[in-house]
């Protein structure tokens, strides 16, 4: 006689709801991130082909999308906290786990698109050397390497510059939500200040710190202990933005719904 | 699976200089259907919003299964406060189901499905396309569905229409009865819906008017129905609060406590006696001089001669 042991019936797994928003919120970055790679990728390959009938194409124009990866994940994050803060808390989770998965959300999206950005810089060096053009940068955000060959230093760039844009968009998005249109509105320049001072502590050139006064050896932007001083001022001033979003977050009483 | 008892006391919540409620204490009992009445702004959705963890009181204390609910992990995943509307995402309503699957841990979503086929809601109709009646059906489907321990539904069934309402409180009911919870429903459509309470609590102005058994409730009042002399005669002295002509029958709804020899007078007067409408005395209890003076009827107007 043989017995026959009974199987427990598979059990769903569940995640804890930290990582279920997380999950949650990246598949919704991932998705809307996917189209603006597209439409950036469209207008870069259309600029490129226009750009080409004139002659050699002497700057490089995927760099021009160096903006749009601040200032899309910037609105996407100020979307998240308006459209999602509220189902969160009435789906039976903490205000503690939406803003934690925000923050982590904020940094992966920086991440990931600071990564498809130099990967997609590369990919155009390596098609302008095909044609024999010349990949030069313009855009004073990127004065901090004098080639895109500088892979390390542009990506320390830019994954900073975007996680100041993507921890400041849940900022402005949290005081809106909880302040309404007029307080937010006028504290912009505390939400989004950060923003423009990172975005000089890490340009070369332009801004303040590029003058002599600030400019001494310790903040040379060219010298790797000048890079890395004011990386870690740069991510002092994220972890202040995500600290005080999560503060305001974890106290925010919910909004009416929307009939 | 049981309810969650709730214990609120002295709660005060201010909107600014405005104050929505005013040292309010209450009790709700675990494993019941209590009955959150009151007027418009009389404080219900603070008071909800309070329990559920959407806002913080100004001062007082709430515990919902002995714990304060604000950011409790354990507490918040067993509470559902659905609001008219609902506090969806903007999206699918599939999209919300796969959403409550994975935060609601009694979360049923075969019945979820059934109750949107019930009110014909297509699972891949976006939310921000339905009607407000449809986000109603959408609401009280996935608010029964959720399966809290505390289900609280805040006028969830506002814009629906006849059929559906009914639809909804028979799914409620049935759910309820297979799986005992504490539910919360607050609501102004009371004929509809007062079957079901088994405690009830009237709010005013920021305040708990009462908060006891409907029962207890139902008790304090009689209907009487005969002839307009005879249910007059009987009404004599008492506080009248509700009113019906149907050609020479009257019936008249009367607060207070029953008397000894009721029954033998009305019996003496051919007329019946009956069970009060909660309706009614709602209406009674909530109503300012002024409505009353209006309507000619309540404690400042003893029925001596109804019309």
């Amino acid at each position: 006689m043989s017995a026959v042991v009974a199987r427990p019936a598979a059990r769903p797994v569940r995640r804890s709801p930290l990582a279920r928003t997380i999950r949650h919120q990246l598949a919704a970055q991932f998705y809307v991130g996917a189209w603006f790679w597209a439409i950036i990728l469209a207008g870069v390959v259309v600029a490129t082909v226009i750009a080409s009938r004139f002659g050699p194409v002497e700057v490089s124009i995927m760099q021009y999308a160096r903006q749009g990866t601040l200032w899309f994940p910037f609105s996407m994050m100020i979307f998240i906290v308006a459209a999602g803060l509220t189902p969160h808390v009435a789906a039976g989770m903490t205000r503690r786990s939406f803003a934690a998965a925000a923050a982590v959300v904020s940094l992966i999206v920086a991440a990931a698109n600071a990564l498809v950005l130099v990967g997609l810089l590369q990919v155009e060096r390596a098609v302008y050397a095909a044609a024999g053009w010349t990949q030069s940068l313009t855009d004073g955000g990127l004065d901090l390497v004098s080639s895109t060959t500088d892979v390390g230093p542009l990506l320390v760039a830019l994954v900073v510059t975007g996680a100041a844009a993507t921890a400041s968009g849940l900022l402005v998005g949290v005081v809106y939500y909880r302040v309404g249109g007029w307080w937010g509105t006028l504290t912009l320049p505390l939400t989004v200040g950060p923003i423009l001072v990172v975005g000089q502590l890490l340009s070369g050139t332009i801004g303040p710190f590029g003058v002599p006064v600030l400019g001494k050896d310790t903040w040379a932007i060219d010298t790797a202990s000048g890079l890395a001083l004011r990386t870690a001022v740069s991510a002092a001033l994220i972890a202040i933005l995500l600290a005080v979003f999560n503060r305001l977050t974890r106290g925010a009483p919910l909004g009416k719904p929307v009939v | 699976m049981s309810g969650f008892g709730v214990q609120v006391r002295d709660v005060t919540v201010r909107y600014g200089s405005e104050t929505a409620l005013d040292r309010v204490s209450l009790d709700i009992n675990p494993g019941t259907i209590t009955g959150l009445l009151g007027r418009n702004g009389s404080g219900k959705t603070t008071l909800l919003s309070v329990l559920a963890a959407f806002r913080r009181p100004t001062s007082g204390s709430v515990l919902v299964d002995g714990e304060d609910p604000w950011e409790n992990p354990r507490v918040m995943q067993g509470i559902g406060l659905v609001r008219e509307g609902g506090d969806w995402l903007d999206d699918r309503i599939s999209a919300s189901i796969d959403y409550l699957a994975g935060s609601r841990p009694h979360f049923d979503r075969d019945l979820a499905e059934r109750l949107l086929d019930t009110f014909k809601l297509n699972p891949r109709a976006k939310r921000t396309a339905l009607s407000r009646g449809q986000k109603s059906a959408m609401s009280a489907s996935l608010g029964i569905a959720a399966r809290t321990e505390l289900t609280m539904l805040d006028e969830v069934y506002l814009g629906m229409d006849a059929p559906s309402r009914y639809a909804f409180y028979d799914a409620l009911l049935a759910d309820y009865l297979e799986h005992p919870r504490t539910i919360v429903l607050s609501s102004h459509l009371i004929d509809e819906i007062d079957r079901l309470f088994e405690d009830v609590a009237i709010l005013q102005d920021g305040t708990v008017l009462l908060a006891e058994g409907a029962d207890e409730l139902r008790s304090r009042g009689t209907t009487v129905t005969g002839p307009a002399e005879k249910a007059a005669a009987f009404a004599v002295g008492r506080d009248v609060v509700g009113r019906q002509e149907l050609g020479p029958t009257l019936r008249l709804t009367l607060f207070g406590d029953p008397r000894p020899g009721d029954v033998a007078q009305a019996r003496e007067l051919g007329v019946d006696l009956g069970p009060v409408d909660l309706q009614d005395l709602f209406v009674h209890l909530t109503a300012e001089p002024t409505d009353r003076a209006q309507r000619g009827t309540g404690s400042d107007r003893k029925s001596e001669v109804p019309r």
